[in-house]
């Protein structure tokens, strides 16, 4: 290669404009940080990148408990702009200093008041400003159909109609399908199709309605544009 | 001038397609291979409209924004392309991957194979090499980034340490150099 010692102008550099764009599409969001700093025409990239080639999407973060002793909470954040899942440190408390960078992320996490039930299986669902917490609870103790919903405008919980009971032998993660909309969240139950509504602002709960297209159909699940997907098995005698 | 070398089963039946590149060489690539450019392709189509030329290596096709070391590359990247380009589902997979992207060495003639594959609009060949470079960019520090790609630092230093003071986590726990 030709001498580089003189002045590696702008002009010199191999990468720039669209290529670079292109290039820094493929760079991890995270990197992008560090990106940014290489150089002003850098920083320009970078942003011209996130702005029209692949631009920020919100992060999925996944907090999860073990079930056994010592119940270890892991926390994971899913960046789908860049197709990579991280790891975030647990936040132990607030002046401990991270040794990590991925810990950092997770700064503007901030402790809230914790919900009012104990639920090993409950539905979660953001609804407008609101995240509602329904089922799911011990049946012994608790009311297994407790509904309870934060908002996050007011920071405060609030207690709700419970769920309509047929839905109380019905674990949320194995045989109920939920779907939400601006204003409501919607429960199907997966074998009969029978749905319910869920209006945060009013607290109540509508329903049922029969979603199941024919008898044949075993099993539902309901999506967010109000498609229902029906799975269409008969019982096939080999 | 005629690279025969660039055909490794001459008694492959399909139908093989002459590539000119901006020094005058002349490729002669199967089908199959040349149909990945889209750009050839598309030159192809026309022609073949025109009924201007039957198939085959009749038709020579003028590249002359691609050199011929360039095309050689690229169509030996093509070449091994059905496995390398499948979606990596493991961690194992990836690394491997990550390997393989690493032989294509400097910025200078990744940039090279990128603007290549971007004139003939191919596009798993502008993908693989564009990944190739965010390789040297993902958890790597900024002064081997600047090393890397050529590039002088030109932020003030006080603007540099500012924004180190506050992005520190950013960059902390890169690769060593």
């Amino acid at each position: 290669m030709a001498k580089h010692q003189t002045v590696a102008d702008e002009e010199e550099a191999p990468i720039h404009g669209d290529v670079l764009e292109a290039i820094l599409t493929h760079v991890p969001l995270i990197d992008l940080v560090r990106a940014c700093h290489v150089s002003t025409s850098w920083k320009g990239a970078v942003f011209s990148s996130l702005r029209h080639l692949n631009p920020v999407k919100p992060w999925l973060i996944v907090h999860a408990q073990s079930t056994r002793y010592p119940y270890t909470t892991t926390s994971h954040a899913y960046d789908p702009r860049s197709h990579v899942w991280v790891d975030i440190e647990q936040l132990r408390s607030t002046t401990s200093r991270p040794s990590d960078r991925r810990a950092r992320i997770c700064s503007t996490c901030r402790a809230r008041s914790a919900p009012l039930v104990w639920r090993p299986d409950p539905i979660v669902a953001l609804v407008g400003e609101r995240v509602v917490i329904a089922g799911g609870a011990c049946d012994f103790g608790d009311d297994p159909l407790a509904v309870e919903t934060y908002d996050l405008t007011t920071r405060a919980w609030d207690t709700c109609d419970d769920m309509p009971a047929i839905l109380k032998d019905s674990c949320a993660s194995t045989w109920l399908s939920v779907a939400v909309d601006k204003s409501k969240m919607y429960v199907m139950e997966k074998c009969s199709g029978a749905t319910h509504s869920f209006d945060p602002i009013t607290k109540t709960w509508q329903g049922p309605y029969d979603l199941r297209p024919d008898q044949n159909v075993f099993s539902s699940i309901i999506g967010c544009s109000w498609w229902v997907w029906s799975e269409r098995l008969r019982m096939s005698k080999a | 001038m005629s690279n025969t070398s660039e055909n490794p089963n001459p008694s492959s039946s399909s139908a093989k397609i002459t590539l000119k590149t901006s020094d005058n060489e002349l490729f002669e690539v199967e089908e199959a291979v040349a149909m990945k450019f889209c750009t050839v392709k598309q030159y192809f189509e026309d022609e073949k409209d025109n009924d201007v030329a039957a198939r085959g290596s009749s038709t020579v096709i003028p590249l002359p924004n691609v050199h011929s070391a360039v095309l050689a590359r690229l169509i030996s990247y093509c070449k091994k392309l059905p496995q390398s380009n499948a979606v990596a589902d493991n961690h194992e997979e990836e690394e491997t991957k990550k390997k393989e992207r690493k032989q294509y060495g400097t910025p200078g003639d990744l940039v090279d194979l990128i603007s290549a594959a971007n004139y003939l609009d191919f596009k798993e060949g502008l993908e693989f090499f564009n990944q190739a470079l965010a390789d040297h960019i993902q958890n790597k520090s900024v002064e081997y980034v600047r090393k890397f790609f050529g590039i002088k630092g030109d932020f003030e230093p006080h603007e540099e340490e500012k924004y180190r003071e506050e992005y520190a986590w950013a960059f902390e726990g890169v690769d060593e150099d």
